[in-house]
Order: structure tokens, then C-alpha cells, then sequence
């Protein structure tokens, strides 16, 4: 029966308790796209939810030797904690964008090479840096300023600056390798994306981790079940490693 | 550290859930439609729907309706009667008529409530 084919959806305990029974409905009647986003959404829930299938998940119902233990509702101090935590931790995570951000966008203005070099005829520089194709003025008055230099435009009139005054202007030319340069604005671009990637597979991680059985309360079932000699003490032990594994 | 918190914070979440869902305080709509149709008599999956349009109008499609009653049998608020088959019966358990009955009341009460409310305007 073809239609059924959407029932391989769910997971196997639920199929062997049910699949028989949706079968008889989903025959019933035609398969609408209503139906199937029923279905889709039904099988979802029984993946997000394996312990209703599955009593021994949730605690004893058979020989009621192991007791129901629901968690203990957390702590005032735990609750304060965790929201202090988490508060924290979203100011990180926002100043990591904030510093991605910035590094997008420089924070130093960015003028004209005739405006620099205009500003360092008129005297008003007391040092340049020059990294790459990035003049770094210094102003006299403490403010800084910033030019894409094409060739040797602005070391030349540095150097017709100094010959011609007295106040003499510090030169400095840092030699950075391109590729490193690049490669870093790359990275530092990509931080956003690694900080989201980060986020889903720790929401991933915490998903998969919550749904794992609550196995010592296996384990302890599986001890009574050898006990009273439903199980013998060989079967046991596999149940025991596997539930362990 | 901050995949820990992380972690700690989800399964906070997820455990609260499990919670309410061993004790249902508070039964879905679907959950009270299908202890209704299951008041009088058991019925199989199809014939709970088939009740259920009569009832109330809603048909419920295969994965909403098996998705209530697999909560329904995990709260042992209904059971099967048999083992196996495509058309198992179902039917109310003592716990389940208490939950009926304590629902129903209180939307007794919301009912009139609201339609006094509604009468005074």
C-alpha cells in the first residue's frame, strides 16, 4: 500500500505499537495534503517523544519496586544562576557580532589622498604609518585619519615635508604580508557565522543528549525483571552493556 | 563553559516538559474530544473518529489523533483492550473518568461564566 509509505516515517517502537491501527485510518479515506502534513507532523512528535511508547523510559509500571522519581523542581539559587548565566552569555555572544561588526567597518575616518596630503603639506602631521596600501595620519591636534595610497604618493610628501620644514614628521612603514592580511578580514567576516554555527550544534547536541532514556532507571527495571527471573542473569548483563554503551 | 550553560538551560527545559507530561493537569482539546467519544462505550481508532465528527464537527486526521491517544495510554487515562490488530479497542480507565469528569465540570463552569458575562453586556 503505497499511501502508507509516509508511516516508515515513524520510529520503529511506535510503528511496532501502532503503525497497524494509522494504517486502517490513512486507508480510509483519501490521502489530502491536509492528511499528510498530519502525518508529517505526527511522526515528528513521536521522534520528539520516544517515552510514550515506552513506558520503561519514564519510570516502573510493571512491579512498581522502582518508584517514580520526577525531578526536583530547581532551586531559587539555581533559577537566579542560570538566568545570570544565560544573561551573560547572550552580552558575549553580542559583543562577539559587535566586534565582527567593527572590524567591517573602520572606525578611524577615511579621507582623500589630496585631503592627507594636503594636511601633511600644511603641517598639521605629526606621524604617518603606512601599512600596506593604509597611510595612518597622526594629527597634530591628536585626531587621526586614514588614506588608501596609491604608489609612493604619500611617502614623497613626507619626505619634501620633512627636507622643506623644521617640524619633522615620523615615518613608518610596516611591511604585512597580503595573504595574512586577507586572510584575517576573511576569518574576522566569517565570526558571525561560526558564533550561529556554534549555536546549532549545541542546541543539536542538547536535543539528541535530552532524548537519550533516562538509563539508570533502565538499568534498575532491567535488574528487577533478572530478579524475579523473567530475565536470566546472561541477558542481563548484554542489556546492561548496551544500555550503557 | 557556554555550550555547558547552554545545555544546562535546554535540559531545564525539556525535564519541565516531561513533567507535565506525567502529571496531565491540563488535557489537549483533541485529548478531551476522544474521552468523550470513549464515555459511553470502547471504540477502535476509527470509530473515535467517526464520533468525533458526529460530536463536535472536527475530524481529526491519523497523526493528531494517535498522537493524543498514545498520550492518553501513557498517562493510563485509557487502555487497549487487546494486543494487536488494526482495530483495537479502546476504553476509559478509572483515572481517565475522574479526569473527564473534573474537565468537564470546569468547562461547565468557564461555559456559563462566559455566557452570563455575555447576556449582561
Amino acid at each position: 500500500m503505497r499511501r502508507r509509505a509516509l508511516l516508515r516515517l515513524y520510529p520503529q517502537r511506535w510503528r511496532e505499537r501502532y503503525e497497524e491501527e494509522i494504517g486502517e485510518l490513512v486507508d480510509s479515506r483519501p490521502l489530502t495534503v491536509g492528511a499528510v502534513v498530519d502525518l508529517l507532523r505526527g511522526a515528528f512528535d513521536a521522534h520528539a517523544h520516544p517515552e510514550l511508547v515506552e513506558p520503561s523510559l519514564v519510570g516502573s509500571t510493571g512491579s512498581g519496586q522502582v518508584p517514580l522519581t520526577p525531578r526536583q523542581p530547581a532551586s531559587p539559587v539555581a533559577v537566579v544562576v542560570r538566568v545570570v548565566l544565560a544573561f551573560l552569555l547572550l552580552n558575549v555572544l553580542g559583543l562577539g557580532l559587535l566586534y565582527a561588526y567593527r572590524a567591517q567597518t573602520p572606525t578611524v575616518p577615511s579621507v582623500a589622498v589630496s585631503e592627507a596630503i594636503g594636511d601633511i603639506q600644511a603641517g598639521r602631521v605629526r606621524a604617518v604609518t603606512i601599512e600596506g596600501n593604509r597611510a595612518k595620519l597622526v594629527l597634530t591636534d591628536g585626531r587621526t585619519e586614514e588614506t588608501v595610497v596609491g604608489g609612493d604618493v604619500i611617502v614623497r610628501a613626507v619626505a619634501a615635508r620633512n627636507q622643506a620644514g623644521p617640524a619633522q614628521i615620523d615615518l613608518r612603514v610596516n611591511e604585512t604580508s597580503p595573504v595574512l592580511g586577507i586572510s584575517s578580514s576573511i576569518l574576522l567576516s566569517l565570526l558571525p557565522v561560526f558564533v550561529l554555527l556554534a549555536l546549532v550544534l549545541l542546541g543539536w547536541v542538547a536535543f539528541t543528549r535530552s532524548r537519550r532514556p533516562q538509563r539508570y532507571q533502565l538499568l534498575a527495571r532491567l535488574g528487577d525483571l533478572r530478579d524475579r527471573g523473567v530475565i536470566t542473569q546472561e541477558e542481563f548483563e548484554r542489556e546492561k552493556r548496551r544500555v550503557l554503551r | 563553559v557556554t555550550g555547558a550553560l547552554f545545555f544546562l538551560w535546554t535540559e531545564q527545559y525539556y525535564a519541565s516538559r516531561s513533567m507535565l507530561l506525567l502529571v496531565p493537569v491540563k488535557l489537549s482539546a483533541e485529548a478531551v474530544l476522544i474521552l468523550v467519544s470513549l464515555s459511553d462505550e470502547p471504540k477502535h481508532g476509527y470509530a473515535i473518529q467517526q464520533d468525533i465528527v458526529r460530536i463536535s464537527g472536527r475530524r481529526l486526521g491519523p497523526g493528531s489523533l494517535y498522537g493524543a491517544i498514545a498520550r492518553l495510554e501513557a498517562a493510563k487515562l485509557i487502555e487497549a483492550l487487546s494486543d494487536k490488530g488494526a482495530r483495537r479497542p479502546y476504553r476509559l480507565t478509572a483515572a481517565g473518568s475522574r479526569a473527564l469528569a473534573v474537565e468537564l465540570e470546569s468547562m461547565r463552569k468557564l461555559t456559563a461564566t462566559g455566557m452570563r458575562r455575555l447576556t449582561a453586556r
